[in-house]
């Protein structure tokens, strides 16, 4: 396995190789995180290729003041935030508006095959604002430590965890309502 | 009474207590009701295994190279950026007959619509679009910049300043 520096080199050095490297070790864990963000695969894929590239264009400015890792995802997690941003306004649409519509969607969706209960799931995030989605989906299913989510979306570890909390009792919540 | 011993007989399993803690705070990280385990999204077959393909086809390390045709016209675009950020922000004299105008706006509001409402578009896209012809950079400053300024600031920033084609005489 290539050592960060080295690949952060390589990379700086424009060299397509570690640009391969680089796609091969993050595209599955980067995939999972846009998705879980924009929900539909091609737009995911969209994004995800997107993040790569802007990735590739901006490596001289990564200054290794944090991981490689921390720095890529904040890149996706932007991306992925900024798409919903711009499709709300091309449909002139609130974003609140947009997530519920997104969320309509998976039950046509042939690439999301949940069940009721992980249907219902989505629609409670679809609810919440966006920091508490983002921690809530980081930790429950991409089972991230906080001190990794503090680095991605520069938020203290206290904060994370209140919003954990908080998401955790709305989805708990909704979910007992919705029954 | 006194002669009864106070061990009542219980007992737990070997090294009970040592994982006790960390056990309990994982069941409380995880949620404290049935959550799916998985969220139920798929990917189309075979869909990582051309990705890096697809991605480097798009040749991004080629792209990388930005090669400066005029930069003078980059100057002018960041300066009609500038100048259309300062204008929006700080107080654009609306015409007309108007009963709320823009300055009653508090720039702190401003601010937060900007933070919160995204546009969208690159400080190019925006030069693009905001007229700029009547607007002097000196409008916006609120100190003026003497054409002298100007020349030496390009000299240090521009890597040729012949490539400008600057009027010396005027």
């Amino acid at each position: 396995m290539i050592a960060e520096e080295t690949l952060v080199e390589r990379l700086k050095q424009k060299d397509s190789k570690a640009f391969e490297v680089l796609i091969d070790l993050y595209k599955e864990r980067l995939y999972w995180h846009i998705r879980r963000i924009v929900l539909n695969h091609d737009d995911t894929d969209d994004v995800l290729q997107n993040t790569f590239i802007k990735i590739f264009r901006s490596i001289d400015g990564f200054k290794g003041d944090s991981k490689l890792f921390s720095w890529i995802y904040r890149i996706g997690t932007n991306e992925a935030l900024t798409f919903i941003k711009v499709k709300s306004k091309k449909l002139g649409l609130g974003m609140d508006e947009v997530q519920e519509r997104m969320v309509n969607n998976l039950e046509a969706d042939v690439y999301f095959e949940g069940d009721e209960i992980q249907l219902k799931l989505q629609k409670a995030l679809a609810t919440l604002p966006e920091k508490q989605k983002l921690v809530f989906t980081m930790k429950y299913f991409e089972d991230m430590k906080y001190d990794e989510i503090s680095a991605i979306l520069d938020t203290s570890v206290g904060g994370l965890k209140a919003s954990y909390h908080l998401a955790v009792k709305k989805i708990e919540s909704y979910l007992k309502d919705e029954k | 009474m006194g002669k009864i011993s106070k061990e009542e007989g219980f007992k737990t399993p070997q090294g009970y207590f040592e994982g006790l803690s960390e056990e309990i705070m994982s069941k409380l990280e995880k949620a404290s009701f049935d959550l799916p385990e998985s969220d139920g999204f798929k990917t189309p077959e075979g869909y990582f295994d051309s990705l890096s393909k697809e991605v480097l086809a798009k040749n991004p390390v080629a792209q990388t190279r930005v090669i400066r045709l005029k930069p003078y016209k980059k100057l002018l675009f960041a300066a009609a950026s500038v100048a259309a950020a300062v204008v929006l922000i700080f107080g654009w004299q609306w015409q007309g007959n108007r009963s709320l105008e823009f300055g009653d706006i508090a720039s702190g509001e401003l601010l937060a619509y900007f933070e919160d409402y995204s546009t969208g578009l690159s400080s190019y896209e925006i030069a693009e679009v905001i007229p700029i012809e009547d607007l002097e950079l000196n409008d916006i400053l609120e100190r003026n910049l003497d054409d002298e300024n100007i020349v030496d600031y390009l000299e240090t920033t521009i890597d040729d300043i012949d490539e400008l084609n600057l009027d010396y005489d005027e």
